[in-house]
């Protein structure tokens, strides 16, 4: 039933002698909705950039698929969207599609032009996300919350099966951000996506995941504390923290 | 037309359009990933490498694209090591220069073949430099289009396309070592110090209109071949040195399309 598709066993990891990670043991299995918080400097995108392979652990070991990280290869497995992945250069040459290609890049393989089938999953994921009338439109023309939805539909071309979103809604307006979880509530139901959802915003998303994983250099490990979740929004009172610990229990 | 019965004519011609092609899709390349003065710290190592080949009396093109593939593996080498990418290019750019400088100075002064190759001589490109510019021409234009997919993904997204799987240190060390080859190329024809013109000069024409990718290397390669073409015929029927008459030919067109757009918007 439960199937672990990411392990991280006794992960620690510093920037010099900037400790970010610490002893951190977690499990994601397939078909989880998670939400990753914590303040903002607790080590969120630290953790996800040690389980992508893009930073080494100092100590402790990852495990993907029941494989260690370092013969995992099937990293078209793992979509993910960077924090600020809106935050390119604006003036880049480079259309919606041609940037949601890229999720297929690592399908096509060196020297092979994308095929029929590529384009095909292109065009779906563009329709999907709803950007199939913008296509052709320069990135950098379009808007906030579309842009977002560009580098979700890349990391979708890739058929992942876990889907990663550092911060997705920053900058994303009230209305849109309501669209966008039941788009990621579909994803996860529908087409059996796992998805990592992380944000500093408790408030928001533990009323859309399904287990909540709390992070301050560690994870928390009988759940995320009142005081802990306390400093980070000021509309945060310790009431509203019960309750919402309360919804994300029954859930599960 | 008589332009086209010499044979010096008909080997500038050659010669000038590989240069453009090479010159011009690898500027989109590095002009999209700011390392724009890259072409510029490499001809200086080049420039230190004829004057080593000179020096020794070995084969002054080949003495310069060995140490200017060096020095672009020293820049990427730099790079990993978090030197910033200007400060690197900075290092390499004096080191190349101040190897030159030496060698000249050991050698007694300059000698003339030095100068030409300082400014450019297409018109006077031999059989022999012909197929030198040829080979390495063709290999970066194919490594362009073999690799198209994967230089797009580290130019737009480098963290993104690394965590996708690709071989990142691979990719930017093959476009530093690229960008060397290029360099060897356009020497011959625009000469070491005006390289770097005619490597930003086609993108930076283009970025004012272009909204994909592709359309971005096409159009390059487009202005690429149509300032040297024009520059040659200028060259030529004006009696000017070549090298200078393509990059001034580039920056024109630069100037002009500009103002089009500008135009073009305003009424749109
Ligand atoms: N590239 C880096 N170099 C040095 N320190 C860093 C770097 N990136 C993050 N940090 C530090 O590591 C800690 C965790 O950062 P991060 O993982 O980005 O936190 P979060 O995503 O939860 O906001 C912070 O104290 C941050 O300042
Ligand atoms: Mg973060």
């Amino acid at each position: 039933m439960h199937e672990p598709i990411v392990e991280f066993q006794n992960v620690s990891f510093s920037y010099g002698s900037r400790v970010a990670l610490q002893h951190v043991n977690a499990v994601i299995n397939k078909g989880d909705y998670i939400g990753l918080i914590g303040p903002n400097g607790a080590g969120k995108t630290t953790l996800i950039r040690v389980l992508l392979g893009l930073l080494k652990p100092s100590s402790g070991n990852v495990r993907l698929y029941g494989k260690n990280i370092k013969e995992f290869k099937d990293w078209h497995k793992i979509g993910y969207v960077q924090q600020k992945a809106t935050t390119f250069d604006a003036t880049f040459p480079v259309t919606v599609e041609e940037v949601v290609a890229m999720g297929r890049f690592a399908f096509a393989g060196v020297g092979r032009p994308l095929d029929h089938h590529d384009r095909h999953r292109i065009g779906d994921v563009l329709k999907m996300v709803g950007l199939d009338k913008v296509a052709d439109r320069r990135v950098g023309e379009l808007s906030g919350g579309q842009q977002q939805k560009v580098f979700i539909a890349r990391a979708l071309a890739s058929d992942p099966d876990l889907l990663i979103l550092d911060e997705p809604t920053t900058g994303v307006d009230v209305r849109s951000q309501h669209e966008f979880y039941h788009f990621l509530h579909d994803l996860n139901v529908h087409h059996r996506l796992t998805l990592v959802l992380i944000s500093h915003d408790t408030d928001v998303v533990s009323t859309h995941v399904s287990r909540l994983l709390c992070i301050n250099k560690t994870i928390m490990d009988h759940g995320c504390s009142i005081e802990f979740l306390l400093p980070s929004h000021k509309h945060n009172d310790v009431k509203k923290n019960e309750q919402i610990f309360k919804r994300v229990r029954h859930k599960h | 037309m008589d332009f086209f019965q010499y044979a010096f004519m008909q080997r500038a011609l050659i010669a000038g359009l590989f240069v453009a092609l090479s010159c011009s899709l690898i500027g989109v390349f590095l002009v999209l990933r700011r390392l724009s003065l890259i072409g510029d710290g490499l001809a200086h190592i080049a420039f230190g490498g004829l004057a080593l080949g000179l020096f020794t009396g070995l084969p002054p093109m080949i003495t310069a694209l060995g140490t200017t593939v060096l020095g672009a593996l020293c820049i990427q080498w730099l790079k990993q090591k978090k030197v910033a990418a200007d400060a690197a290019i900075a290092v390499i750019f004096s080191m190349g220069l101040a190897l030159g400088v030496v060698l000249v100075s050991l050698a007694r002064g300059f000698n003339i073949d030095l100068f030409s190759f300082l400014f450019g001589s297409i018109l006077a490109v031999s059989e022999a430099d012909l197929f030198t510019v040829g080979v390495l021409g063709v290999v970066v234009v194919a490594a362009v289009i073999i690799f198209y997919k994967e230089l797009l993904y580290i130019t737009f997204d480098e963290e993104a396309a690394k965590a996708s799987g690709l071989p990142i240190g691979f990719l930017n060390a093959l476009l530093m070592v690229l960008t060397a080859i290029t360099v060897i190329v356009a020497m011959r024809v625009v000469g070491v110090l005006l390289v770097s013109s005619l490597i930003v000069l086609p993108t930076i024409t283009v970025r004012l209109f272009s909204r994909s990718f592709k359309q971005t290397l096409v159009y390059s390669a487009l202005f690429g071949l149509l300032s040297v073409f024009l520059g040659l015929f200028a060259a030529f029927y004006l009696d000017i040195a070549a090298g200078g008459a393509i990059v001034l030919v580039a920056g024109a067109l630069f100037l002009l399309v500009s103002l089009l757009h500008k135009l073009l918007n305003r009424n749109g």
